[in-house]
Formats: structure tokens, sequence, C-alpha cells
């Protein structure tokens, strides 16, 4: 017969078989289980992206990205026996939510933390992550605030660096004045107004009249005609989703000819309900499909179209990249430990590499550098120009 | 001179989109937070058929299409949603509530099948079948869809109120949001007369999306979440319940933010057009067209 002690002891021993199975295996700790004596069999990635909200319209495209990437990843073996897995989560461009799952992705010790793709939502997570030494790399995220110490890392170039690119355009085109319109919620937008301000000297022109419009506003009529009543030689468009296509047609319809430049969102799809009246408009970009950025952009954009039957825009493309930086970075560390994988990817931007975003990138101190290269829209298709140095 | 265009414009952009919305607040005392939502989904309806299925639909059979999609959508909402609501809750209070928080549900699901389809890009409505011209009226100008903007809001406003201060329908609603208990006793259904009253709003919201997906040339699957804040603050502003203070409510909205951002960088556009509410309410609680308590429609 069996006394209470005896069950006691039963059960305490069965305890202790199940607590060293489970840290044998790892079980329930993402990026735990053995493959080997590094990488363990499967590496969690976990992605705080803007699904709903304002910022769903990036982080939907850049979710396409990360999921190609892990598939190709995974099919061929870059890690070896590992796999990648990874788990996305929706903020719904809501800086408190943001913050909530950076919380919780904080002490679940994801090999990394990949998004969110706007400012606002950024800034909320990256302090908690850096505290938290969790490798994290942004992606369109442009605003200050992120990269607050090195397990920080942006994947994308800033805007800020590739729009004198377009300036030399206007330069070329012998612009004098230029009429600035930006959507002042947004950091990144309203950053490039001031640069545009700022720099503008530099390349021969001045910027005669600032108009800020808010994103959530959808008609901007008053700001396009306050704009087109200065009478600038060229327009400078810093404006968020929907409100690019409006200012286009209300600019066309007020009779303006000439010159416009605008920021790299867009050739995301922005642009399309201007239809004919958008011709012409150019930006710079970190990248476009079709533009040469050598066989790997190439070979992305046959198999994102493969994969989705769509054209990819640029934040898939550097979503896409940032996944294999992550996984280059995974391998080259050979283990999941947050300080070893921060070494690597520290490494890894230094010594430059080839990707999406061209034939040679580095990241110098979280930050990606890239040439941009010079894009139009043309009848419904952005299309990178012909003569690269104006 | 062209301001003075965007802001009548702009003014009656505000009232197609908030006329419904001020309809069931003051007749059936629904806050309906998911108007934006059928605004968007009604142009969404649109897109799918233009852009998608490759229909060439001229903007008036696009117009009717989205005012019966709109029109559909708030009929369900008020089959599945709030009339069971109304039946179950306790007091009238906790049914408004209730309802309020059951539109803001309700919303999510068409601004998530438009984000799917969508993928969050913006989506616009072009179609062979739609052009649209210019007019030049001295320095200004004012495109075709503009005008028709503008004539549509005027007559769905005036129709709009004559509605409900001559027809029997319309006497109903205003007897409901009087007194509920009496109505019914008088033979009033307030079951049939809130369908109706949802499914014009449906209809008005409809006709919103329509014209301003293509007036803006395009939306995105939150924009009607975006226009809900100043739908709402012309509704206050006019006066919850009246249909002509919600008209002049929009435009005097869009008259401020017009002024605002031709006067200023632009940045002060909303705080200054909502302080100017402040101010508004300060004076006239109850709105710029107030009315006695007891009648609100």
């Amino acid at each position: 017969m069996w006394c209470r002690q005896d069950l006691w002891k039963l059960v305490a021993g069965a305890g202790v078989a199940v607590g060293l199975a489970a840290v044998s295996t790892g079980a329930g700790i993402p990026g735990a289980g053995t493959a080997g004596a590094s990488l363990p069999a499967t590496i969690h990635l976990y992605s705080i992206q803007d699904d709903t909200g304002s910022g769903g319209f990036v982080g939907l495209l850049d979710q396409k990205g990360i999921d190609l990437a892990v598939k190709q990843i995974n099919r061929s073996h870059l890690l070896g026996q590992a796999k990648l897995s990874i788990s996305f989560a929706d903020d719904a461009s809501t800086p408190t939510q943001a913050a909530n799952l950076a919380t919780q992705a904080a002490t679940a010790h994801y090999a990394a933390v990949i998004g969110p793709p706007i400012s606002p939502t950024a800034v909320a997570v990256a302090p908690i992550l850096s505290r938290a030494n969790v490798p994290t790399v942004f992606t369109q995220a442009g605003g200050p605030g992120t990269l607050l110490n090195n397990y920080m890392f942006r994947l994308t170039p800033l805007q800020t660096s590739a729009v004198p690119s377009a300036y030399k355009w206007l330069q070329s085109k012998h612009v004098k004045t230029v009429a600035d319109i930006y959507d002042s919620t947004y950091p990144t937008l309203a950053d490039l107004g001031k640069k545009a301000q700022a720099d503008g000297p530099k390349y021969g022109f001045k910027v005669t009249n600032m108009t800020a419009v808010l994103a959530t506003q959808s008609d901007i009529s008053s700001a396009v005609t306050k704009v087109l009543s200065s009478h600038p030689d060229a327009i400078d468009l810093d404006l968020a989703g929907t409100q690019n296509a409006t200012a286009a047609t209300e600019i066309k319809q007020g009779g303006f000819t000439g010159p416009i430049i605008c920021e790299d969102g867009c050739g995301a799809g922005s642009l399309n309900g201007a239809g004919a009246a958008a011709n012409g408009i150019v930006w710079a970009s970190d990248w476009t499909a079709g533009a040469p950025f050598g066989p790997v952009s190439d070979t992305f954009t046959k198999q994102y179209k493969a994969a989705y039957a769509a054209t990819p825009y640029n934040f898939a493309a550097e979503a896409y990249t940032t996944t294999y930086f992550i996984a280059r970075a995974l391998k080259a560390a050979g283990t999941t430990t947050a300080a070893k994988v921060d070494q690597a990817m520290i490494a890894e931007g230094k010594k430059g590499y080839e990707g999406v975003l061209g034939q040679h990138v580095t990241v110098v101190k979280g930050q990606m550098e890239a040439a941009p290269v010079l894009v139009q829209w043309q009848n419904g298709k952005a299309v990178a120009m012909a003569n690269q140095n104006p | 001179m062209e301001q003075v265009v965007n802001a009548i414009v702009l003014g009656s952009c505000y009232c197609l989109f908030a006329v419904g919305l001020s309809m069931t607040w003051g007749t059936l005392n629904v806050l309906n937070l998911a108007h934006g939502a059928v605004f968007m989904f009604s142009a969404f309806t649109c897109y799918v058929l233009t852009q998608k299925v490759g229909a060439d639909i001229p903007l008036v059979g696009l117009v009717f299409i989205a005012m019966a999609v709109g029109a559909v959508m708030e009929l369900a909402l008020d089959l599945f949603a709030f009339r069971p609501i109304r039946k179950r809750a306790k007091t009238v209070q906790e049914a408004e509530l209730s309802m309020l928080i059951a539109s803001i549900g309700a919303a999510a699901i068409p601004v998530t099948i438009a984000q799917e389809v969508t993928l969050g890009s913006p989506f616009s409505i072009t179609s062979q079948a739609i052009t649209t011209t210019e007019f030049h009226i001295g320095s200004a100008y004012i495109s075709a869809i503009e005008i028709a903007i503008v004539a549509v809001a005027v007559v769905l406003m005036v129709c709009l109120a004559v509605w409900i201060q001559r027809s029997r329908p319309g006497r109903g609603l205003r007897a409901l949001a009087v007194d509920r208990e009496t109505s019914g006793l008088m033979g009033i259904s307030e079951g049939r007369l809130s369908a109706l009253a949802l499914v014009v709003s449906g209809i008005t919201a409809g006709a919103a999306g329509v014209f301003l997906a293509v007036f803006l040339d395009s939306l995105t699957a939150s924009s009607g979440q975006d226009l809900l804040l100043k739908a709402f603050a012309a509704v206050v502003l006019g006066g919850v319940g009246s249909i002509w203070g919600t008209m002049v409510g929009a435009y005097v909205l869009a008259g401020a933010e017009t002024l605002v951002t031709a006067t200023t960088s632009g940045t002060w556009t909303n705080a200054v057009s909502f302080a100017l509410i402040i101010v508004v309410l300060l004076i006239m609680p109850s709105g710029l067209f107030s009315r006695r308590k007891v009648d609100r429609a």
C-alpha cells in the first residue's frame, strides 16, 4: 500500500524528470532546442509590424518580404539544419500597443526582432528592446530616437541621405525657387521638408514656401493652392500615402508645369490614383524594381512576382534584405546568444555585403548606407531614370 | 478666390459624410462609429468592380452601387447588432453605450477586409467611363467632380431636412427622438424607423464614399475613420440632430481649416479648428442651431 510520503516522493521525482527534460530540450523557450552543438533546431524571430492603422500599407508589404526571405533561407539551408521561424504581431500603428508588444518580446528571448516600420511606433519600442539588449532591426522608420545602442540597426538608408540626388536633378533643371508641402505627423517627412530648406542653396534653389498638412487630412486642396500661389519653379512633396496622388492631381489642375519631386513613399503605389497627372514626378529611392541594383535584386524581383503575382515595392525589398542580414549574422555567430548575434551583425555591416539594395551595402553605427537611384513616374509605373547623374 | 472654392468643396465633403451620422445620432440616439467604415467600404466595392473585375461603369452607376452597398451594410448593422442590443438593454443609456461600442467593433470587419485585399495600399476608382474636366473662373479653377460634390451635398441636405420635417417617417423619427415610449404607444414602430434611418444614413455614406474617392484620387482602408472626427466636430458644432446645423457646422469647420492652412504653416489646422468649436460650445453649449432639449430632430 502506498503511503502519503511515497506518493509525494513519486510526484517530486516525476517533476524533476520533467524539469530536466524541459531544460534539455528547451521546451517553450524561443530559439532553443538542439540541432547540434550551436544553433537550435528552430530559431525564433519576432516582427512587430503595422498591419492596420496608418502604417498598414508599409507593414503588410514588409511582412511579404520577410515571409519570402524566411522560406528561401530555410529551403536553401543557409543555417544548416536550423530553421528560421517568424512570428508577426500587429501594433496597429499605435505606440502604446507597440510598446506592449516590445515588452513581451524583450522577455521572450527571441534571436532578433524586426520592426516596426514607422517612426512613432519604432521610437516606442526602441528604448524597451535596447535596454533588454535584444538585437533589433528597423526597416523604414527614419525618425530619431531608434538607434539607441549598438543592438539597434536600421536597414533602410535614410531618405535624408538619398534625397540630394533629387535636389541635383532640380539643379539640372535650373530651379531657383521651390515650394514644399510636407506631412508634419511623421518625423521622416518633416525632416525632409527641413532638409530641403537647409540644403537647397547648395543646389541653387531656395525654399520659398513651406506648408504643413496632417496625416488625417484627406483633402489638401488649401495647402496646394497656397503653394501654387507662391509661383515656385518646382514643388517638393513630402507627403504620406493617398496625399501624394491628391496633391499630384490638384497641382496639375492648378496649371503647374514645373518639376516636381517627392519622397520615396511615392514609389509604393501612392501615385496610382493620380494616373497621368503624376507623370514626370521624380524621387530618390533606395530601391525600385527593374533598376540596376545587381543580380541579387533581379532574382528577388522574379521570386517575389512568382510568389505574390505582383511587382515588389521597396518596402518588401528592405524587409527581405533585413531578414537575410539577420540570417547571415546568425550563421556567423553560430548561436542565438544576443551578444554574439549582435557582434556578428556589426561585423557583417562593417564588412559590407551584396544584397537586394545594392552590390555593396554597408551598415555604419547601425545605419545602412547604400547608393540611391533616381526614379520617375511614367504612365502608371515607377521607372529608374536613364540619367542617374543629372 | 481659390481658397474660397476649396473651403466650399471641403465643407461639402464634410456635409456628405456627416449628414448620415447626424441623422442617426439626432433621431435614434445612436452614435454610429461604423459610419466611416461604411463610407470606405462602399468606395472599396466600386474599386473592386472597376479595378479588379475591370467593369467600365460610369460615375452615376458607381454612385448607385455605393449607395446600395452602404444601405445594406447599415441595415445589417441594425438587424444583427443594434436591434438585439435595444431588446436586451435594461435602460436607454445602457443601450446607447452598448450600440456605440458595437459600432466600433463592427467597423473593424470591413476595414480589415479592405486592408487584406489592398495590402494597405491606397486604392482608387478609375474607369474609362469616368472623366473629369476643369473650369476656370477668373484665377480660380474647379473641376467637374468638385461641382458635383457641392451640388449633391446641397441637394441631399435639403431633401433630408425636408424629409425629416414633412414626411410621415420623418415625423415618426422626430417623435422617437422626443419620447420613445409614447411614440410606441402611438403606433410608431421603432424597429422599422430605426432600420429606415440607418439605411438612409448608409445611402449618404455610400454616395460620399464614391465622390470622395474620385475627388481625392485614392482612399485607404482607414480613410473613413480619419473623417469621423471631422464629422463628429461638424455635428456637435452645428447642433446634434439638426440637419441644417450639420450643414452649417461642416462649412464653418471647413472654412476654419482652410483659413488656418492658408495663413499659417498648416500644422495648426486641427488645433485651431477644434479650438473654435470649443469657443462656440462655451457660448452655445448645444451648438449653433441649438433647440430645446425636448425636440432634437
